[in-house]
């Protein structure tokens, strides 16, 4: 192989993707994502009105004692009667009315109103009065307000992980599970959008240079294994800079909003330092190979059609691949990670770039059930990779009008003839 | 030099290629023609390496043709292929440096090309936004960047205007004088016959004619004769040998079996005194042509 070439080609190629709108996109995806988020909660929070709730008892110093309570976007008010609560229903000027009473030290309410309330403010008044009858008790029992507070203090539950050193001694850390789990989540989400990227992209550029029959020009210059190579490094460079680059975009996110409370809250609940670098390094390594994996899929795919529009029906087959292992992962393996079908496909190439980090962070599978995973992977890519060359270099020069399956038999026959 | 000896490509049944054989010296151009789907471009691709022959080799300077000999070659294919969104230094650039140029040396001969070939239009103009026969001159360029010893153009000329192949005519000559080898497929024999030494022509895979066009043209003869006088079609086509009358104006066209033909023909037609034409000519190579690809039995 000539590495001069491989290089131009590499380069070309490289120029080409990370100019191109779709990588733009890739990069800013995970912002746009947020921002859409971010935005569409302002707006809800923007559009919730305050409930309004009459508070009637039998007992006043209770409904006073209830009122004074206070709930975000709930207001609670006393009312003399429930005539008086029913009038102002009427009116508008309430949502619900709340009839309260105490029977053998017992608090029991009823809501009433055209509507039952939503979820939110139901649990908000059962906060409300769950706290009042914890203050009548407390009344009753003649405790200290001290007393109430140590009374109120609920248990802790704190989750650590425990190993052992090489001597044998146990090693705690943090609860490290829910960060790991989230973060091989988002590496399945993704790897899923780089590969829908990168495999469109290669086998629309694979398609069209035969179709312009560009390819015939570049196979007299170099071999077709030196073309085919230098594609896939082009694309594989592209896309560590779409992981460098959306690595380096969150990176300064973070620092901007640094003084931000809800970031920093949520940054404090993710305890980072209870994870491996090992898993990290294998997460990294599974997107790549992975990407790769598909990436020689999508341009043995690609050379078999002779048009670049042609390029997303040839690519339909690893598409779908892709898709089962992306459902398989979020909804099977997120739910049921032993579960024995996603065991099996975590070592399976198609799938376990997708469901082999979702496995390790759940704990399923150890460092060494990922790595005969990842090399198995790498293998299976490498495999496929010395094919598709050879497949390459009949490929684009069979113009078969048949559609795509028929252009296999026909590039396999030639090879088997080594045309 | 190249030398093409006893090439052959069979696609299952069907034989492509058979038996070709020519050379081509160094300041040599080489006329390659032949109907559509005679095996002109699937020789081109035995050349190139892009398919491998099922008998016979192709040589370079006595060496089998392989990877080493890539950056020697110039290839301008029968579609043209450019990429639409890319400007032309960009795509020039790209073809130069995938045959081993440096990009200096690159920009130089651009700047002649671009020149030379008298391209309308900027190096950083996309190519999709130029006119066909700029895109064909541009292809040109690619091919022609690295200087390249063999350069192999299947018709070079399609598709052009008579300013446009006329540059593209001298762009060939050029190389001769450069010392290149150079081999083109056309179906214009005008073409053919200005700018080639020798031709090469194929039937159904099969070589038909080989040798210098002079040559080949001298072999059949002088059996064209343009005639103005008073003999009638009927007349003509009575004298012994003729095999074919056209009436082209007041001109008759007479195709005869035996240039000696002409002799009687000659006298029948000036029996009575003066003529205003009577022309015994060779066949030109179009003529040629058809009448090789006619034929059902070959040489």
């Amino acid at each position: 192989m000539n590495f001069e070439k491989l290089w131009v080609i590499a380069s070309d190629v490289y120029r080409k993707t990370v100019k191109s709108p779709s990588f733009l996109i890739g990069v800013f995806m995970p912002f746009i994502v947020v921002l859409i988020g971010f935005l569409i909660g302002a707006i809800m929070n923007r559009g919730q009105e305050t409930t309004t709730i009459g508070i009637y008892s039998d007992q006043p110093v209770l409904a006073k004692a209830l009122a004074q309570q206070k709930f975000p976007d709930l207001k609670l008010k006393q009312v003399d009667s429930v005539k008086e609560a029913q009038k102002q229903l009427q009116a508008e000027k309430l949502d619900h009315y709340l009839v309260l009473t105490q029977k053998e030290g017992k608090l029991t309410s009823t809501v009433y109103g055209e509507k039952v309330p939503g979820n939110t403010t139901m649990a908000n008044l059962q906060q409300g009065l769950n706290g009042l009858q914890t203050s009548l008790k407390a009344g009753e029992y003649k405790l200290t307000p001290d007393q109430v507070a140590e009374l109120m203090q609920p248990a802790k539950l704190e989750g650590k992980e425990i190993s052992f050193t090489d001597d044998g001694k146990v090693k705690t850390s943090k609860d490290s599970s829910g960060v790991k789990f989230a973060l091989s989540y988002a590496a399945c989400i993704f790897t899923f959008f780089l590969v829908l990227t990168y495999a469109s992209l290669i086998a629309q550029e694979i398609a069209g240079e035969k179709g312009m029959r560009i390819m015939e020009v570049i196979l007299s210059s170099t071999n077709a294994k030196t073309h085919f190579y230098g594609k896939l490094l082009g694309v594989i460079l592209a896309a560590l800079t779409q992981l460098v680059a959306t690595g380096l975009l969150v990176g300064i996110a973070v620092f901007i909003m640094r003084d931000n409370d809800s970031l920093n809250e949520m940054l404090d609940n993710l305890h980072f330092t209870g994870i491996e670098p090992s898993f990290i390094v294998l997460l990294i390594l599974f997107i790549l190979a992975g990407s790769l994996f598909y990436a020689v899929l999508a341009a043995l795919c690609g050379s078999l059609v002779n048009r670049a529009e042609d390029a997303p029906k040839a690519i339909m087959p690893v598409t779908y691949l892709m898709m089962a292992g992306y459902m398989l992962g979020l909804v099977v393996a997120a739910n049921d990670p032993s579960n024995f079908i996603v065991m099996i496909c975590s070592y399976i190439p198609f799938f376990s770039m997708i469901l082999m980090p979702i496995v390790l962070a759940n704990g399923t599978a150890g460092l060494m059930g990922a790595s005969i995973s990842l090399v198995i992977l790498v293998l299976s890519t490498l495999v496929l990779a010395a094919f598709s060359a050879r497949m390459y270099r009949v490929n684009v020069l069979v113009y078969n009008q048949k559609g795509i399956w028929a252009s296999l038999r026909q590039s396999l026959t030639m090879l088997r003839k080594d045309v | 030099m190249l030398s093409v000896e006893h090439l052959a490509k069979n696609f299952g049944t069907l034989k492509a290629v058979q038996n070709l054989s020519f050379e081509i010296k160094d300041g040599e151009i080489l006329g390659l023609v032949g109907q559509n789907g005679s095996g002109k471009t699937t020789t081109f691709r035995m050349l190139l390496g892009l398919m491998q022959p099922t008998a016979g080799k192709v040589l370079w300077n006595c060496e089998k043709i392989g990877e080493k000999q890539k950056d020697l070659i110039g290839y301008l294919p029968e579609e043209r292929g450019l990429y639409p969104k890319e400007t032309i230094e960009q795509q020039v650039m790209y073809f130069g440096k995938l045959r081993g140029k440096a990009p200096r040396e690159i920009k130089e001969k651009l700047d002649y090309w671009m020149d030379h070939l008298q391209v309308k239009g900027k190096k950083n103009d996309r190519i999709k936004s130029l006119s066909k026969g700029n895109q064909q001159k541009v292809q040109l360029i690619t091919t022609l960047i690295h200087e390249p010893k063999l350069v192999i153009l299947d018709e070079p000329f399609s598709g052009l205007d008579p300013v446009n192949a006329q540059i593209m005519q001298d762009a060939i000559i050029a190389l001769r004088k450069q010392g290149s080898c150079v081999i083109f497929s056309s179906h214009n024999m005008a073409n053919v016959e200005q700018i080639c030494d020798r031709l090469v022509m194929i039937k159904d895979g099969r070589q038909v004619l080989a040798g210098k066009v002079q040559d080949i043209k001298d072999s059949f003869g002088k059996i064209k004769v343009f005639l103005e006088s008073p003999l009638t079609t009927a007349e003509v086509q009575a004298v012994p040998g003729v095999v074919a009358v056209k009436e082209r104006g007041r001109r008759l066209e007479v195709t005869l079996s035996d240039p000696a033909a002409g002799r009687e023909l000659f006298e029948l037609a000036t029996k009575d005194g003066y003529i205003p034409t009577f022309s015994q000519e060779t066949l030109t190579l179009e003529e040629i042509f058809k009448l090789k690809a006619g034929e059902k039995d070959e040489l």
